[in-house]
Order: structure tokens, then C-alpha cells, then sequence
């Protein structure tokens, strides 16, 4: 029985340093419980720790010697001047059009790739393949990095802040459309072609009803990461709400930078709510 | 008329499906076709309205080689045969009158089906179909509300309204309770008599082919074992078409 007890458990190089306990029972059977590694596994990801608040040179002391500062910083951010909001209406319009405007054009180029890029629909190989490396390609680049690019080639402003919005939103949702069109039901589309209707209209027939409601959830979920995404993007000169987040902060006037963030805060909220409430109207 | 003159079919993973099939339904006939599962019961269904290829051998369907069939000919021969499938195959997150309306989308122009402009006798005409199979109130219920029972009769009614001469039912039965069953081939009897469509249906419960269908053709690894009137089968005919096979291969069809 000892015997057939030890050879159930591996033991390793930890247990040879570290000796298992062996059990014994009255009636002289006996099992052995090999020691904990949660100890070795706890110092490890303290040394982790220490070690990259050093490499990081991180201060406890200088938070606590600024905390002041912060404390000073937040009283002010939540004391937003609220006659700020008039210089904020038209760079949140210019937010949300550029979201509105960047998630249409992406959206409506992402239906026919990711089309082409599933698999139980495109039955030719390379093409699915091209494809989805070059999806995957633009999901690589953060969204910052195609403004940024856009920024560069087209000039400042709304114009580049929409096309990187596109961009960015095509990569995802063709990426989450194509992942869904291939786990819809394919018994309507045979039954469409056994009546004799030919590839096309067996697909828009039978496949594009399924496909239709997933393909507007994810686009309205985009939507939303969108209205979040654009108003950072001001910050490297695509326009929108970025571009006063950043004026404020270098004119120190965190009242106002107060008022921007709250209103942001408003604005991506009402959004998200209404999203997910069509959302599940939906499914 | 349909006739088989020495079918065989083997699939490309090289499995025989069906060995030397000889086999004539006339316009009009009620045929079941049993047997064990991967028996070659669907490969044959399949044959006709060449979802399949037919290996070696010739199928006529009203005196037209299936297997020469391409392209827009294949689809115009398939406007006269309609199929029924044992999951219905329906676009459930869709009503029974869309569902029934597909069954013109291939005589539709490109932009209409692109909108899906359907005109209003090709909506009376799906209603009047719906009618046909008694489901005519649940014309405006999105398929997934419906009951497996009715949502086989929004199926039946989509075949009805492609006007078909020969019906394919592939396993029409199989996932509806009992009574569900019995009164969805109640509806085959009647669309056979009725309007004079040929039907062949797959089927796993002898007792529903032994009363419903005129005609039973018994499959065993590929090969016709029985062919005679449902009336005159006996038991020992159905244990030969059921027994002694080894185990199948392959499921129905693919």
C-alpha cells in the first residue's frame, strides 16, 4: 500500500529538498503530503516586488510628502467650474462626430471582410488567410499610434481623429463579426440552396438574418469604446475633447479640467446605457 | 418519374455509400425509405436533388440525367424538388411568412432580393401555403417561438410554396414527440393526395412508414433489400433490413 501510495505522487526536486511527511494511520497505512509551495511562490513574488520598485524608483516618501498636492488637485477636480461647460459643447461634438462618423465608415468596410474571412462562408484558403493577417496586422497598432499617423500625413485636426477612429473600429469588428458568422446555423443555407437558389441569395437569405443583429451589437459596442478612445486622441492633435484635456492641464486650471472630465464622464455614460439597451433588444 | 439504373456513390474519404441502386418511383408515389443509420438512406435522398454526386451509374428525374446538371440548370431542376430536413433548417430568428417567402428568392432579380422586396401576391401566395399546412395564425411568430411540430409545418409550407413535383424529407420526424409526429405525416398524406407531389422520406419509426406511406423501400449497407407495398412487409423482411450489418461507418449523409 506504501509503495503504491508513493508512486502516485511525482516527486520532484522541491520535494527532495524539502522532505514530503509521510502520514501513518493506526491500522499502518499511510500517505504522504508533500509541503506546501506557497511559501516559495510568496517569497518569489515579493522579490518580484522589491525588486522592481527599486529598478522603478519608486518612493513611498514622496507620496506621502505630496499628498497634500493631490488632495489640493483632487478638491479642484471635483469642483469642476461650471462655466467652463460653454467651451466644452463644441469640442464633445466634435468627439462624438468623430466617433459617429469613424464607427459608420469602419463598420460598413468590416461586414463584406469579415465576411470573406470566415471560413464556413469563403471557402478559398488564401483569401481567408490574407485577410485576417492584415486584420490582425491593424489590431496591433494602438489606436494612439493610427492618430498619431494620421495626424502626420493629413494635419491636424477632426479629419485624421475620424480616419484613425476607422481604422481601428474595421480591425475589431471584423475580427469579433467574422468569429461570429462562423457559428451561425448553415442548415437554412443549404435549404436554400437544395431549392435552388444559387451561392448569393442563399446567403443574404439565409445568413444575413442571423448575422444582421450580432453585426449591429458589435458595432454599437465599438461605438462606445469610440466615444471613450476619440477623447484621448486630442492628445496627439486628432482633435475632439483631447485637445482641451490637454490645454487645461498645461494651463494648471483643473476647475475646468474638472468640468471636461465630468462631462466626458456623462456623455460615456448615456451612451453606454443606451448601447446596451439596444443592445439587448437585439439578441 | 424518378429512376436509379446501377447508382453508386462513394464519398471522397472512400466510403461506399451506395452499391448498384436500381429503384423507379412514379409521379405521385409515397415512398419510405428505412434503415440503419449510415445505411445510405440520406445519400439517396441526396442523389436526387444532386446535393450529392452520383459516382458511376445514372439518376433521372422526368428524363433529365441528374448528373450532366450545371450551374443555372441544376438550380432550375431544383425548383421542382423540395427538400425537408429532421432540423427544420428554418432562419428561426425570422417569421414563418419570411421563411415560406425564401422559397422565391431564386426566381428574384438581384436588387430584390438585396431589399427583400417581396410583392403582394408572393405574400398572399405564402400565406395561402402556411394555410395549406394549418399554421396560417402563427404566419407573423418568429420561428424560434414556435413548437418543433409547427415549425416542421413552416418548412413544409416553404417546399409548398417552391411548387414542387417531388417532395425529399429527410428524417421529417425524427426529433418530434409522438403524437407531434403522427400528425406531421398526417400533412405528408395529405399534400400526396391532395396535390399529387411525389414524397420519399427517410424515416427510423417503421410503425409511422408502415402505416402512412404507400411504398417502403428497405436499405442495408448501401444496397436495396426490400421493395414492395407498406401492406406487404413482413417481420422477418424489416429484421433482414435491420440486422446483421456491421456497425455504420459514417452517419446519413455526410
Amino acid at each position: 500500500m506504501e509503495k503504491e501510495v508513493n508512486t502516485l505522487v511525482k516527486l520532484t526536486w522541491f520535494d527532495k529538498i524539502f522532505k514530503p511527511q509521510v502520514i501513518t494511520l493506526p491500522n499502518g497505512h499511510s500517505t504522504i503530503r508533500r509541503r506546501s509551495r506557497a511559501p516559495f511562490i510568496v517569497a518569489l513574488v515579493l522579490l518580484a516586488v522589491i525588486l522592481s520598485l527599486r529598478m522603478t524608483g519608486f518612493d513611498l516618501g514622496l507620496i506621502a510628502r505630496k499628498f497634500n498636492k493631490l488632495l489640493d488637485l483632487m478638491v479642484k477636480l471635483f469642483h469642476p467650474k461650471w462655466s467652463f461647460f460653454n467651451k466644452v459643447t463644441r469640442p464633445l461634438v466634435d468627439t462624438i462626430k468623430m466617433s459617429i462618423l469613424g464607427t459608420v465608415i469602419g463598420c460598413g468596410l468590416s461586414l463584406p471582410i469579415a465576411v470573406l474571412s470566415s471560413t464556413n462562408i469563403d471557402k478559398s484558403r488564401p483569401i481567408v488567410s490574407v485577410l485576417r493577417f492584415i486584420l490582425a496586422l491593424i489590431r496591433t497598432l494602438p489606436t494612439l499610434v493610427i492618430a498619431l499617423v494620421c495626424a502626420l500625413i493629413f494635419g491636424l485636426g477632426t479629419f485624421a481623429g475620424t480616419l484613425a477612429i476607422a481604422i481601428f473600429t474595421f480591425g475589431i469588428v471584423s475580427k469579433m463579426l467574422y468569429e461570429s458568422i462562423e457559428t451561425i446555423d448553415m442548415g437554412p443555407f443549404e435549404a436554400m440552396e437544395a431549392m435552388g437558389a444559387n451561392k448569393f441569395q442563399a446567403f443574404w437569405s439565409a445568413c444575413m438574418p442571423q448575422i444582421l443583429p450580432v453585426y449591429l451589437s458589435h458595432s454599437l459596442y465599438c461605438f462606445e469604446m469610440n466615444v471613450r478612445a476619440s477623447a484621448i486622441l486630442g492628445y496627439v492633435g486628432a482633435g475632439g475633447l483631447g485637445i482641451t484635456i490637454n490645454e487645461r492641464i498645461g494651463w494648471r486650471d483643473y476647475e475646468g479640467l474638472g468640468m471636461v472630465l465630468l462631462t466626458l464622464f456623462v456623455v460615456v455614460v448615456v451612451i453606454e446605457f443606451t448601447s446596451e439597451y439596444l443592445r439587448g433588444k437585439l439578441s | 418519374m424518378i429512376e436509379f439504373k446501377n447508382v453508386y456513390k462513394t464519398y471522397p474519404n472512400g466510403f461506399t455509400a451506395l452499391k448498384d441502386i436500381n429503384l423507379q418511383i412514379e409521379q405521385g408515389e409515397f415512398v419510405a425509405i428505412i434503415g440503419l443509420s449510415g445505411a445510405g438512406k440520406s445519400t439517396i435522398l441526396r442523389c436526387i436533388n444532386r446535393m450529392h454526386d452520383v459516382t458511376k451509374g445514372t439518376l433521372t428525374v422526368d428524363g433529365v440525367d441528374v448528373n450532366s446538371l450545371k450551374g443555372a440548370e441544376l438550380r432550375k431542376f431544383r425548383r421542382k424538388v423540395g427538400m425537408i430536413f429532421q432540423s427544420f433548417n428554418l432562419v428561426s430568428r425570422s417569421t414563418a411568412i419570411k421563411n415560406v417567402l425564401t422559397a422565391d428568392v431564386p426566381e428574384m432579380s438581384f436588387f430584390k432580393v438585396l431589399f427583400g422586396v417581396f410583392s403582394k401576391e408572393q405574400k398572399m401566395r405564402a400565406l395561402e401555403s402556411l394555410d395549406k399546412v394549418g399554421i396560417l395564425d402563427k404566419a407573423y411568430t418568429r420561428c424560434d417561438q414556435l413548437s418543433g411540430g409547427q415549425q416542421q409545418r413552416v418548412a413544409l409550407a416553404r417546399t409548398l410554396n417552391q411548387n414542387p413535383k417531388i417532395i425529399l424529407a429527410d428524417e421529417p420526424v425524427a426529433s418530434l414527440d409522438p403524437i407531434t409526429a403522427r400528425q406531421v405525416m398526417q400533412d405528408f398524406v395529405r399534400i400526396n393526395k391532395d396535390y399529387k407531389i411525389s414524397i420519399l422520406l427517410n424515416i427510423h419509426h417503421i410503425d409511422l412508414a408502415l402505416q402512412y406511406c404507400d411504398r417502403v423501400v428497405g436499405v442495408r449497407a448501401g444496397e436495396i433489400v426490400f421493395d414492395g407495398p407498406a401492406s406487404t412487409i413482413t417481420q422477418e423482411q424489416i429484421d433482414y433490413v435491420y440486422n446483421g450489418t456491421k456497425a455504420p461507418v459514417l452517419g446519413n449523409g455526410e
